[in-house]
């Protein structure tokens, strides 16, 4: 097993309702870990992930199957799941407004996404702060064979209007098995 | 600069060779060399109830990595895994920490949670054995811990051997809800000492 090398880190500094990291993910590693940290939103959404295939087309069929257990300092917990969406659902946990102390991290890992023979797995955890702590703890799978060389970060919105992602960094990191 | 063996895991194309300025260039675009940089590491050598990492590079990473191993207390059933920060060298004792965390035994037969936003320290385990291999390994990411204008939180995830004896896993969030620069780790055991432990503390390399 290789070092953890750091691969590509986009810093994100004007509005958008979604971004692309292109070529992240090559024949060099088998496994990627994401770092991103204070993903911050105009408004309360969820953080979720989708893949880009070799051709630069984001996938955004109903590929995707996810599961994410979430905690909270209050009296709830939640456990969401599909098998059959369009992306992996709060992978990254939720964006929070810009103001404040309220902040967000994720440590996530994708395996095997640039062999073509078999599907994309990940796994990821997740915190957001605002009023109340939420930490999400995620699998995923992404049900299409064939390479996959970059990552989509988009917001689905849960109340109010359409929120953007205003600033952040995403850092990715590559694992070679042999 | 030549290397021995194969390295394939270089972001850039080479030949085999390195020249100065060519690490100079990794080393500027953040290329060259691992991206866990170990800060410190603290393995036990003798009887005591606390460990204290005072120096974690906080300016420097925005992400901390903090893993333990092999992690034993002298008394049985006790936590052997508190934290608390120090906020510019001062030690937060109140009962200001939160916690959300859930717990599994391998028996299938119990499932708890762990929710607090009164808590006077996070924990990473349950309560520990003093036995052979009643042990605790876990992991935590920490964020923002130099950032005093936002709090400072993490999560993590453990398994252990425990007092039970069962196969125990625990994993959550964890939030310091104090715009405040953390700038230390105390780690120690509800009661008596320890007596095993390996702590490593990594930044998450950033550019």
């Amino acid at each position: 097993m290789s070092a953890l090398r750091l691969v590509k880190q986009e810093i994100v500094s004007s509005s958008v309702s979604s971004f692309i990291i292109q070529d992240c993910f090559t024949e060099n590693f088998d496994i990627y870990k994401i770092s991103v940290t204070d993903l911050m939103t105009s408004a309360f959404c969820r953080l979720n992930l989708r893949f880009v295939n070799s051709a630069g087309s984001v996938i955004s069929t109903g590929s995707y199957a996810f599961s994410v257990a979430e905690e909270t300092t209050g009296s709830t917990a939640d456990i969401k799941g599909n098998t059959e969406t369009a992306g992996f659902l709060n992978f990254f946990g939720y964006g929070l407004a810009s103001s404040g102390t309220n902040s967000q991290g994720s440590d996530s890992w994708i395996f095997n996404p640039y062999q073509s023979d078999t599907y994309t797995f990940g796994v990821s955890e997740a915190s957001s702060n605002g009023n109340n702590l939420v930490f999400g703890k995620s699998i995923g799978g992404f049900k299409v064979l064939g390479k996959v060389t970059g990552i989509q970060i988009n917001q689905t919105i849960i109340s109010g209007s359409n929120p953007t992602i205003d600033s952040g960094t995403v850092s990715i990191y590559g694992l070679k098995i042999s | 600069m030549p290397y021995i063996g194969t390295q394939p895991n270089d972001v850039k194309q080479n030949t085999g060779l390195y020249t100065p300025s060519e690490i100079l260039e990794l080393t500027k675009d953040g290329h060259w060399g691992g991206s866990l940089e170990l800060i410190k590491e603290q393995t036990y050598s003798g009887s005591v109830n606390q460990v204290i990492f005072d120096e974690i590079q906080e300016e420097n990473y925005n992400v901390h990595l903090l893993i333990f191993e092999k992690v034993q207390g002298t008394a049985d059933n006790v936590q052997t895994d508190n934290i608390q920060l120090f906020e510019n060298g001062v030690l937060e004792t109140s009962n200001v920490y939160q916690v959300a965390q859930r717990n599994h035994r391998a028996t299938g037969s119990f499932t708890n949670v762990s929710r607090s936003t009164a808590s006077n320290q996070w924990n990473v385990g349950v309560g520990g054995g003093n036995q052979a291999n009643e042990k605790l390994s876990g992991y935590m990411y920490m964020y923002n811990a130099g950032n005093s204008s936002k709090f400072t939180f993490a999560s993590m995830h453990s398994s252990m051997w425990s007092s039970d004896p069962h196969m125990w896993h625990k994993y959550g969030g964890l939030c310091l809800p104090q715009a405040s620069k953390v700038d230390g780790i105390k780690i120690y055991v509800s009661s008596g000492n320890y007596s095993s432990y390996k702590f490593r503390l990594f930044g998450v390399k950033k550019i």
